[in-house]
């Protein structure tokens, strides 16, 4: 568990470091859509490993009966999803800010959970 | 011939017969996603020598319509296609309704909607994503499509730009790079509203009772054949011909086997126009 939750912890900094990063300086109308291309492949492989690591903590959680945890797990997995039905691209800025906060909100939880063990 | 020209969009390509009093027979196009009028050019040259009053227009997201490329929606597609097919479909006995790749996915979509469209002829269908050119990490499209990320990632144009040929290519490429005709990438958020549009067309295609003409590529490049064989298979069409090309790749006007489509097309419109004037024969027999 100790090492899921670092790995979780980690993925969850690098998705926050590198999507700001990807908003102030890569998805601009000058950057080449080749450079956006993979840097949007790049953020889709972090979100794929956050949410795989995301998973199989829940279901060890599941696994150890610590169902107070699950809510949080579940919460966690589906925002990305929730985020990306509820944007549009001229309330782009606005849904970024949330997604971001949300990977913060998930970071201090895990970081939480870490400290608990 | 006297060619009339008008230009609602500055993109729009609109050829009318001026001198027939009442035109009888006319052809609506649709291009592809990302593309423009320009790519049916050819085509619609070719329809309108051979008696058709033809009508391409400048899709939403598109060229200098004022919903851009990132904002539009697959309603902003159906409810153009549809105010277009309404207002024009009064004036002609014979109304065909066409288009390349999300073109052919719009036409269908308008025949399920409307039971008076003489025929359809589907260009390259795109109705599922999975042509040879589509990259190994399909597999995160989901997480692209359905999260955030799909108002920042773009598919960068790249070679063979849906062109065997390699001096069509060539010039393809050429005016890509101006970005005048059409986009040198495809936003992510336009294939989502791409995919939606497919999806609902294949959950109606039992629903679609026009004519149907399908050509598509055994090697298209950005959808396989599996589209084709879908509408083929699925649409309740009285009749439907299908043509496999072995000689091109997805954009089939300007390929090697471009001719060919050209002249399936005619003998299709013929053949019905053909069944037309015996069903109106039979039927002027029959009240004698």
């Amino acid at each position: 568990m100790k090492y899921l939750l670092i790995a979780l912890m980690a993925i969850n900094f690098l998705l926050i470091v590198s999507f700001f990063y990807g908003i102030t300086n890569i998805f601009k109308e000058e950057t080449a859509p080749k450079k956006r291309a993979f840097y949007s492949i790049f953020l889709s492989v972090l979100i794929f490993c956050y949410l795989g690591l995301i998973l199989i903590t829940g279901l060890q959680y599941l696994l150890n009966a610590s169902y107070s945890r699950l809510p949080f797990m579940f919460m966690f997995f589906v925002f990305p999803f929730a985020v990306g039905n509820f944007v549009s691209y001229k309330k782009l800025g606005l849904f970024s800010a949330i997604q971001i906060i949300i990977f913060i909100l998930s970071l201090i939880y895990f970081t939480y959970l870490y400290v608990k063990l | 011939m006297n060619v009339q020209k008008t230009k609602k969009s500055e993109m729009d390509y609109i050829l009318i017969h001026r001198e027939t009093v009442q035109p009888n027979r006319a052809v609506m196009l649709f291009h592809g996603l990302t593309g423009s009028p320009y790519e049916l050019k050819r085509y619609a040259k070719y329809l309108y020598e051979k008696g058709f009053d033809v009508f391409c227009y400048c899709l939403p997201g598109h060229g200098d319509h004022e919903i851009d490329i990132y904002s539009v929606k697959e309603k902003d597609w159906r409810d153009f296609a549809d105010e277009r097919y309404k207002a024009l479909r009064k004036n002609y006995a014979d109304f065909f309704v066409g288009g390349l790749c999300l073109g052919a996915v719009l036409a269908l979509n308008l025949a399920v909607e409307n039971k008076d469209i003489t025929g359809l002829i589907c260009l390259s269908t795109t109705l599922f994503l999975d042509g040879w050119t589509i990259p190994f990490y399909n597999f995160l499209m989901p997480l692209g499509l359905y999260t955030i990320l799909r108002y920042y990632y773009t598919f960068p144009e790249r070679e063979p730009y849906g062109i065997k040929n390699l001096k069509a290519r060539a010039a393809v490429s050429k005016l890509m790079s101006k970005n005048t005709v059409a986009m040198d990438n495809y936003p992510l958020s336009s294939i989502y509203e791409l995919l939606l549009l497919s999806k609902k067309v294949r959950h109606n295609i039992k629903k679609v009772f026009a004519p149907i003409l399908i050509i598509h590529s055994l090697e298209d490049d950005l959808t396989s054949t599996k589209s084709a064989k879908f509408v083929y298979n699925n649409a309740s069409s009285f009749y439907k011909e299908y043509v496999e090309l072995n000689n091109s790749y997805h954009l089939v006007l300007y390929d090697n086997e471009k001719e060919k489509v050209l002249n399936k097309t005619i003998e299709f419109i013929d053949a019905l126009s053909y069944k037309r004037k015996v069903d109106l024969k039979e039927l002027k027999n029959r009240r004698k």
